[in-house]
């Protein structure tokens, strides 16, 4: 019995970065914009985590640095696919290039090689959970309220859907994008810096691996709403701690490559298997041309 | 004639603009790490062309890469985003090892034919099972295709540490195939192998395809409108489904250029991005074989020259990651089109009012 609470246990720790990441990307999703470069944020949210928290050895200002820097870095995504109207597939695998090359570097310049190990730490609130594991499931239901009950939610929403019509009714839909770009920035910047900062407390070059990716995956398989989304990722961090356990067996069970391909396989399996009927949103990736 | 000099001129202007910007938008970085980027690039380029040996480096790269190019190339103007040349890579990679470990007793030169093709075609299937997920469940290619790069990887890593692994050896790493079986080194002290003049012919190949036939043009219909394609009867399925093949299909020969041609062995790891690389070459090349054949070349050096930084200064080769994605930025921009759109618009103006 004590293994499944145990399984149940990683399963949650492991979804909780992925959790922010997809938050983040359901944002700029609705409003009609691929967050391609999720992935690129997440690594640069868990690097700007580490090194703020290295230099100021306070751990929430790291987190508050990571959702800022990342955040901005979506308000350019965002203005490269609405003011340019870029290829954002492209785009985003440019800026995932762009994050990866730029905190490798960075972390090599500012720390050699090897980076070291923070000394701070997240309040543990009991149970292993840690504080911004709270702030993941508070998340959920405030981004329903938010994309559901809110005005901004509202507009955010239909500008994925149908933004000449948002713009026939004098609002500007660069602005709502802008708007949406930040908030889901600032999302996938907390879950890197949760990812780094949060239990491995230290910068691992090109640590996320794909993470960025599936979350984008879990918000397709997730129908586009929050709490589907955070089941999408619960799948997933399933899939992963399934994986660690298998890892630890050693390779006599099952050679751990197989086990690392887990989460890979799963993400396909769920979107070709599952998502029968797309629900993307009708402007996704068409960017909008204003006459 | 003069106008054909000028036009070429004019196409090939755009490009070098967007490396001049990204190297002078890498350069920051490289000052944030106080790094001389003048000595950085310096290295780079020394490292490339300073003797014959080592231009042989850059354009053994150029021949991967022009491979790569083209599996991103003839997706995207299916109208398809594939991430996926890295997956067929190593996909591509392996079949290739299989033929030249285990069918030995093949005259050599059968043998090295058959390597390309088990190469080509595992890559081609790889391909081809993208294609599958996107026409039956409608699956988004962009993210299959990633998550299929990481399987595909940690298969081909599989095979070098498990079944593949030379005996005896310590390195998760597999036999060596003998010397005939090798692609042919025609230049001397160098590595350069004959996988270049198949990288050139494939470019051939990719440019007649495309504009030479009935297939290309049913391609490239479906790749700007598939609603248009479908109204003029043209099987979209069925064109996704070869496009992708194809696509698989170089991404699984630029493999075997890395093992039958370079590697000779499976090792772990073997493309380092090679992929990735080579969506930035498609695009500053335009998707136009001459392009790519020019942009394949520079992401070589490029690529080479990040050898050599890695090695004698104190920046990261991930700064070559930086300036390609730069490139991409700035091709994406597209700075010299917008600012003859905006002149064009102002005269619009002008002659309305």
């Amino acid at each position: 019995m004590s293994s499944v609470f145990n399984l149940i246990g990683s399963t949650l720790r492991l979804s909780m970065p992925i959790l922010f990441v997809a938050l983040g990307a359901l944002v700029m999703q609705l409003a009609g914009i691929v967050c391609m470069g999720s992935e690129g944020m997440m690594i640069t949210g868990a690097f700007t985590a580490v090194a703020v928290s290295l230099s100021t050895n306070n751990i929430w200002l790291g987190f508050l640095a990571a959702i800022l820097v990342t955040g901005l870095i979506g308000i350019f995504f965002g203005f490269l696919s609405v003011k340019y109207r870029v290829n954002q597939v492209v785009l985003g695998v440019a800026l995932n290039l762009l994050c990866a090359g730029v905190t490798t570097t960075l972390n090599r310049g500012l720390f050699g090689s090897t980076a070291p190990m923070l000394t701070v730490s997240f309040p543990d609130v009991g149970l292993g959970l840690l504080a911004p594991d709270i702030i993941g499931f508070v998340s959920i239901p405030v981004m329903w309220v938010f994309l559901y009950k809110t005005l901004l939610g509202l507009r955010i929403r239909s500008v994925g859907e149908n933004p000449l019509a948002v713009q026939t009714s004098g609002l500007s839909v660069a602005k709502i994008s802008y708007i949406a770009c930040f908030i889901s920035g600032a999302f996938v910047g907390m879950g890197g810096a949760f990812f780094s900062t949060g239990r491995s407390r230290a910068f691992i070059e090109g640590m996320t691996g794909g993470r960025g990716y599936i979350a984008l995956a879990a918000v397709a398989f997730g129908k586009y709403n929050p709490v589907g989304t955070f089941l999408a990722v619960l799948l997933f961090g399933f899939g992963e701690a399934v994986q660690y356990r298998l890892q630890a067996g050693g390779d006599n069970v099952i050679p751990h490559q197989f086990a690392l391909m887990l989460p890979y396989v799963l993400t396909v399996v769920a979107l070709s298997v599952f998502v029968r009927k797309s629900k993307d949103p009708a402007a996704l990736g068409k960017p909008f041309k204003s006459e | 004639m003069q106008k054909k000099i000028t036009d070429f001129f004019k196409q090939g202007i755009e490009p070098l603009l967007s490396i001049l910007f990204a190297f002078l938008a890498s350069s920051i970085l490289i000052l944030i790490i106080k790094q001389d980027p003048l000595k950085v690039y310096g290295v780079m380029i020394s490292g490339d062309f300073s003797n014959l040996a080592n231009f042989g480096e850059v354009l053994i790269k150029t021949t991967t890469l022009i491979l790569t190019g083209l599996s991103f190339g003839i997706a995207y103007k299916c109208g398809l985003c594939t991430i996926g040349a890295e997956g067929q890579l190593y996909i591509g990679g392996c079949c290739s090892i299989f033929v030249g470990l285990y069918l030995q007793n093949l005259p050599p030169v059968l043998n090295i034919i058959l390597a390309l093709i088990a190469g080509a075609v595992g890559g081609g299937l790889w391909g081809l099972l993208v294609g599958w997920l996107k026409v039956q469940f409608h699956s988004n290619e962009v993210i299959t295709t990633i998550m299929l790069n990481y399987i595909a990887m940690l298969f081909s890593n599989y095979l070098a540490a498990g079944p593949m692994k030379e005996a005896g050896s310590n390195s998760p790493q597999s036999a060596q195939i003998p010397q005939s079986e090798w692609l042919y080194v025609f230049v001397k002290s160098t590595r350069l192998h004959i996988g270049i003049f198949l990288a050139l012919i494939a470019l051939f190949l990719y440019w007649y395809l495309l504009n030479k036939t009935k297939t290309g043009f049913e391609i490239r219909v479906v790749g700007q409108n598939q609603d248009a394609a479908k109204y003029a009867g043209i099987n979209v399925k069925k064109n996704i489904l070869l496009t992708m093949f194809i696509s698989g299909a170089c991404g699984g020969l630029a493999g075997c250029m890395e093992i039958v041609g370079i590697q000779h062995r499976l090792i772990q790891n073997f493309s380092s991005g090679y992929g990735m690389t080579g969506i930035a070459v498609s695009l500053l090349g335009n998707n136009s074989p001459v392009g790519i054949l020019f942009s394949g070349f520079l992401f070589g050096a490029l690529k080479n020259g990040g050898n050599n930084i890695k090695l004698f200064t104190a920046v990261p080769a991930a700064i070559i990651d930086v300036i390609q994605a730069s490139v991409i930025f700035f091709v994406l921009l597209n700075i010299v089109g917008k600012m003859k759109e905006d002149r064009r618009k102002k005269h619009h103006y002008v002659e309305r009012v």
